[in-house]
């Protein structure tokens, strides 16, 4: 009777154990597929793989290479989202596995409680930080799979057991560097608190500081690297403590069982971690979820990826319902308006508060953020600054794919057959990208079926004549731009929108007149909103100035003006009547939305 | 059960080396071909070149089409290497490649190329190649970086040897978070040599002789800017640097990038007393000084230099204005006095601009570039090398130009050799090109540094720069050197010399964001 009811009990645990597993992992598949989004990992890391000798070669030399290059050959395929959330859910199980066995081996009453999924937990909150790289989790789950090796050798002596321990120890640290020292101190803690070997656990002290040292003689490493490359956190965690948490695990929990914690937590809490292991676990989860997810990022990765894609009419859409205060953003919104042909109408429909470094990025960012403006010069065809930028980002970021399709591009445009040839081969050899190489290596045969090809015609009307570009100034290049060819729209309608978020109206006017638009009959909203405020700034004498301005224009202007005086003059007053009317106007952005007033400078 | 497992495995051991033993001894049978009028499409372009004797076996992609291939090479004193291959990549046996080299010197090398195609055997044209009677050097030093145009990343400087195919790292940027450049010896000979390291904690010239390392940094009164494109006077006890203030820029249209000075001096190191010693014969507020480069004698330091730039300058209107001639001065050793300095290219005369003048260890020829403008070659499509006799002062074109620029250059230590940077297979990552110059100053066509795979340029996205030949490895490990580096034990802080006082600088440079290295 006894003995049934015991296999019954048995039963029922070890059935209903796997299957609240199988629901929290479907969940985690599932926030990662939906809310996560894997596209978005690969749009942050953009990770470069190539089957190529040379491209391998460059990670064996150094410590830690091994488990780089596993990283990005797995993190390339978040490009399909199903495998990528199926990826983090599978690297989510093996936590859970490796876990079980370590945690039954030392305790095995713990092998189905909550202690198993922490590791788990705290690894999924690190996914969703987007910068998170799979090397450091390659690297962990490497040096616990090590550690089980070890504890499967438990049972031979010492002199098999330590030697194994080295060998173990070298193969680690080549492959995950930083990591030896999560094993070597689980080996030593087995060692030291279960066995009570001394020797052997200072043995294993003696060779976790000689093997960097020894390294830092052989490959080319910092003190610093040499102990804790991988190891230490490159990224910004939320909360912060995550990775070190999980780094510390188990030899917290290792000590804990030894000082009998865990014995006693157990038989107060036996009950409760039974019978709530689930709820527990899944409400830290959600918890941690909760805290580390950044909707910021998102927001910011979202767009990237619809303009990365040309989705410019999504990236209004969702911009609208997801105001972000991020440049890139601004930036990417801003080249939205323009290929969905609002910006001269809906340019302040989005808050311009960067003012003209929304148009072009700032200084700073551009340096990091290179390859969107390459994008952004290639969609305006100017070539040269295109490849420019595009070298820029092969330099902060080596290999990337996107890098080499852009340069396989702006080189066959310019005759440069012999690095489109190297950029199509080397994206030959990469498992996303090689039908796109495909596509363009006939072109490297036949450079004037490029030309004629409809999808470079932009490029073909652009820059004639040489001109010095200023880095500092891409507003002056957009001037060089149109004095080259007036009918080059994307930097016409950059540079107008130039003049007015610089309140360089004079400039605007000139530009204006010269270009006919006061011959013609359409004059863009935005365009006669800054006429407005020019000629009631400048009141010229010549009626043919007023050209182009409609009157709905003129009695909305003087509207705004009303609304002002009606406020004894004070516009901070009127503000809100002024945004419920005019909020999207260029008169709204010249008073309230402009980086001089966001920033608190006076305004001229 | 343990019988029949011996067995299986005696089975597939004898398998194997049955198959292994076919495939050794395969040979294709070529008694009947169609000859082809043509030279063979090969990659890289190794034919109708001089080569050193001592050279690394130049194995070569065959892009023609076909499913095997055989190479033949042999010589007139009938040694021959036969090479089957069902791949169109050929790895030529090194042992037997080097044997027949030693053995052939100053004599012809051939190459029968046949391709199988459409069950039919092809013979090209035979490629003729001449092994030269001297030896190359035998390690290359160079810079090693991805294009850096204002991101500067990871970068090094390695060594190859040119027997072999392997290479070692002399310095990186892996550790030091900065950049490396400006790797210089004397009379190539490691032994005494020393490099650049800009920005970080440890920022300074390594610089490394009779068996220690110091870290110097070279700024002082005179000079805001660390000291770069250093040269050894043959005495090892002096280098020549230059003090540059760099701007780069970029163009709408045509090749991207440029660079200029905006001023620039000549400065002269003396290592035992650790001063600086600006001779205004040498730092002219005239003139912008650049790329010196010492007389094998060491009586003569020829350098670049052009007008020095005015507050009035226009960089849009004048940049292609600046044009560098190459000059020289004589120079007392012993009193370490300069005399006036002559012209030696002018670039009045020829309308160009010369610039990186290297004297060939005989003393006997001039390399130098020559470009529309500037002193950057690399960045000018139309840069070529010319060769300057120093006896009959006659000016020769190299053939071992290309239609791309070809930039920084280096002679051999038996002035026979010269390895230079070229663009000409792409305009962004330059690669380096060796080429033979015979006595009487005859360049002959280059060709590209061989590598084990000929398909490995296509995966390389770094540039090669600086190639400076040396007679054997640099003698201090990347470790030394890094730890050279870091230890402020050895860090030294220059000084002015103090017969020389800093000239009243009033010029007023150009209003162009400059910055301290090249």
């Amino acid at each position: 009777m006894f003995e049934k009811k015991l296999f019954k009990k048995k039963y029922i645990s070890a059935s209903a154990v796997p299957l609240w597993h199988i629901l929290y992992f479907t969940g985690c598949y599932v926030f990662i597929l939906v809310k996560l989004d894997p596209a978005l990992l690969y749009e942050c890391q953009t990770p470069p793989f190539y089957w190529d000798k040379i491209f391998f070669n460059n990670f064996l030399i150094f410590p830690g290479g091994l488990a780089e290059y596993l990283s990005i050959l797995l993190s390339q395929f978040y490009y399909y989202p199903w495998i990528g959330a199926f990826i983090l859910t599978l690297f989510l199980v093996l936590t859970l596995v490796l876990s079980r066995i370590i945690l039954g081996h030392f305790f095995p009453r713990s092998k189905n409680s909550i202690l198993t999924f922490i590791p788990v937990i705290l690894l999924f909150i690190m996914f969703t930080l987007y910068e998170h790289r799979l090397t450091s989790t390659i690297a962990w789950l490497f040096s616990l799979f090590f550690f089980i090796l070890y504890l499967k050798l438990e049972a031979r002596p010492v002199l098999v057991r330590f030697p194994a321990f080295l060998v173990l120890a070298l193969i680690l640290y080549y492959i995950g560097a930083g990591f030896l020292l999560i094993f070597a101190v689980l080996v030593c803690l087995s060692e030291l608190l279960f066995r009570r070997r001394i020797y052997f656990g200072l043995g294993c002290i003696v060779i976790l500081l000689l093997i960097p040292y020894i390294a830092r003689h052989i490959f080319i490493l910092t003190v610093k690297s040499s102990f804790f490359y991988l190891l230490l956190p490159m990224y910004d965690y939320r909360p912060f403590f995550t990775p070190y948490m999980l780094c510390l695990y188990f030899p917290l929990v290792l000590i804990s069982i030894r000082l009998g914690l865990l014995d006693r937590v157990f038989s107060i809490f036996v009950r409760l971690q039974k019978n709530w292991a689930p709820g527990l676990a899944l409400l830290l989860t959600c918890s941690g979820v909760l805290v580390s997810f950044d909707s910021g990022m998102h927001t910011i990765l979202k767009v990237d990826d619809y303009a990365r894609h040309g989705q410019w009419e999504k990236i209004l859409q969702f911009t609208e319902k997801h105001p972000s205060d991020d440049v890139l953003v601004a930036f990417l919104t801003n080249r939205a308006l323009y290929h969905t042909g609002r910006l001269t109408s809906d340019l302040f429909v989005w808050p311009q508060k960067w003012g003209v470094d929304g148009l072009y990025l700032p200084q700073e960012a551009r340096r990091f953020f290179s390859l969107q403006v390459s994008d952004f010069y290639w969609d305006m065809g100017f070539l040269n600054e295109s490849h420019h930028w595009a070298q820029e980002d092969h330099t902060n970021f080596f290999y990337n794919p996107r890098y080499l399709q852009r340069m396989a591009l702006t080189s066959i445009l310019k005759g440069n057959t012999g690095l489109a040839q190297m950029c199509l081969n080397a994206l030959g050899k990469t498992v996303l990208y090689r039908k796109w190489a495909q596509k363009y290596r006939h072109l490297l045969k036949d450079p004037q079926a490029a030309k004629n090809n409809e999808e470079f015609s932009h490029l073909e009307k652009t820059v004639h004549e040489d001109f010095i570009v200023n880095p500092l100034l891409p507003g002056q290049d957009m001037e060089f731009l149109v004095a080259q060819n007036i009918k080059n729209k994307m930097a016409f309608e950059y540079l107008m929108c130039d003049y007015m978020l610089s309140f360089r109206l004079g400039k605007f006017f000139d530009l204006f007149h010269s270009s006919g638009y006061s011959r013609n009959s359409y004059v863009p909203r935005l365009y006669q909103e800054a006429l407005a405020v020019y000629l009631y700034n400048t009141r010229p004498e010549n009626p043919s100035d007023w050209k182009g301005l409609e009157k709905r224009t003129i009695a909305d202007f003087n509207s705004f003006m009303n609304i002002i005086k009606q406020h004894n003059g004070d516009a901070l007053e009127a503000r809100d009547l002024l945004e419920e009317k005019f909020g999207h106007s260029y008169w709204y952005y010249s008073l309230f939305n402009n980086p001089a007033v966001q920033e608190g400078r006076p305004q001229n | 059960m343990a019988k029949q497992l011996h067995i299986l495995f005696a089975l597939i051991c004898l398998v194997t080396v049955c198959m292994t033993g076919l495939s050794c001894s395969r040979r294709f049978d070529v008694s009947q071909y169609e000859t082809r009028e043509t030279l063979p499409n090969i990659e890289p372009e190794y034919s109708d070149i001089v080569i050193p004797p001592n050279i690394a076996p130049m194995n070569f992609t065959i892009r023609e089409k076909g499913k095997r291939f055989l190479v033949k090479i042999y010589t007139d004193s009938n040694e021959k290497i036969r090479i089957h291959s069902n791949s169109a990549i050929i790895d030529i046996p090194a042992r037997t490649w080097r044997k027949i080299l030693l053995n052939n010197k100053d004599k012809s090398i051939y190459f029968d190329i046949y391709t199988y195609h459409l069950k039919k055997w092809y013979k090209y044209k035979t490629i003729t190649n001449h092994i030269a009677a001297e030896p190359i050097d035998r390690y290359l030093a160079y810079r090693f970086l991805r294009p850096n145009y204002t991101v500067l990343k990871e970068m090094m400087i390695r060594q190859r040897n040119l027997q072999s195919f392997s290479e070692s790292i002399i310095m990186s940027t892996k550790t030091l978070a900065g950049c490396v450049n400006c790797h210089s010896f004397n009379q190539n000979d490691p032994s005494t040599m020393l490099m650049h390291i800009r920005w970080g904690e440890a920022a300074g010239t390594l610089l490394a002789r009779e068996g220690r390392i110091s870290r110097i940094d070279t700024r002082t009164e005179f000079n805001s800017s660390p000291a770069a494109y250093p040269a050894w006077h043959p005495n090892g006890g002096i280098v020549a640097f230059s003090v540059n203030k760099v701007y780069q820029f970029y163009h709408a249209h045509g090749e991207s990038r440029d660079v200029i000075d905006t001023s620039s001096d000549l400065i002269l190191y003396d290592v035992e007393s650790n001063t600086v010693n600006p001779d205004p014969k040498i730092s002219s507020p005239d003139f912008m000084e650049t790329y010196p480069n010492w007389s094998p004698d060491g009586r003569y330091l020829y350098f670049s230099r052009a007008p020095q730039l005015g507050a009035d300058f226009d960089l849009a209107k004048d940049y292609r204005k600046i044009k560098y001639d190459i000059a020289r001065v004589a120079f007392d050793a012993a009193a370490k006095k300069f005399g006036d300095a002559e012209s030696v290219i002018s670039a009045a005369e020829t309308d160009k601009s010369a610039t990186h003048p290297r004297v060939s260890p005989d003393g006997r020829f001039l390399l130098f570039c020559m470009s529309e403008y500037g002193n950057f070659p690399v960045f000018r499509p139309d840069a070529d090398l010319f060769l300057l006799s120093l006896e009959t002062q006659e000016v020769f074109r190299l053939n071992a130009n290309s239609n791309g620029p070809e930039g920084f250059h280096s002679w051999s230590s038996n002035s026979r050799w010269i390895v230079f940077t070229s663009k000409r297979d792409n305009p962004v990552f330059t690669r380096l090109y060796i080429a033979y110059v015979d006595k009487d100053g005859t360049g002959y066509k280059a060709f590209i540094l061989p590598r084990k795979n000929p398909q490995d340029y296509d995966s390389i996205f770094m540039a090669y720069s600086v190639p400076e030949l040396i007679v054997k490895p640099v003698p201090w490990s990347v470790h030394q050197l890094l730890d050279a580096a870091f230890d402020p034990a050895r860090a030294q802080k220059a000084r002015m010399d103090k017969n020389y006082s800093i000239r009243p600088d009033t010029t007023e440079l150009p209003d162009l964001k400059t910055t301290d290295y090249p």
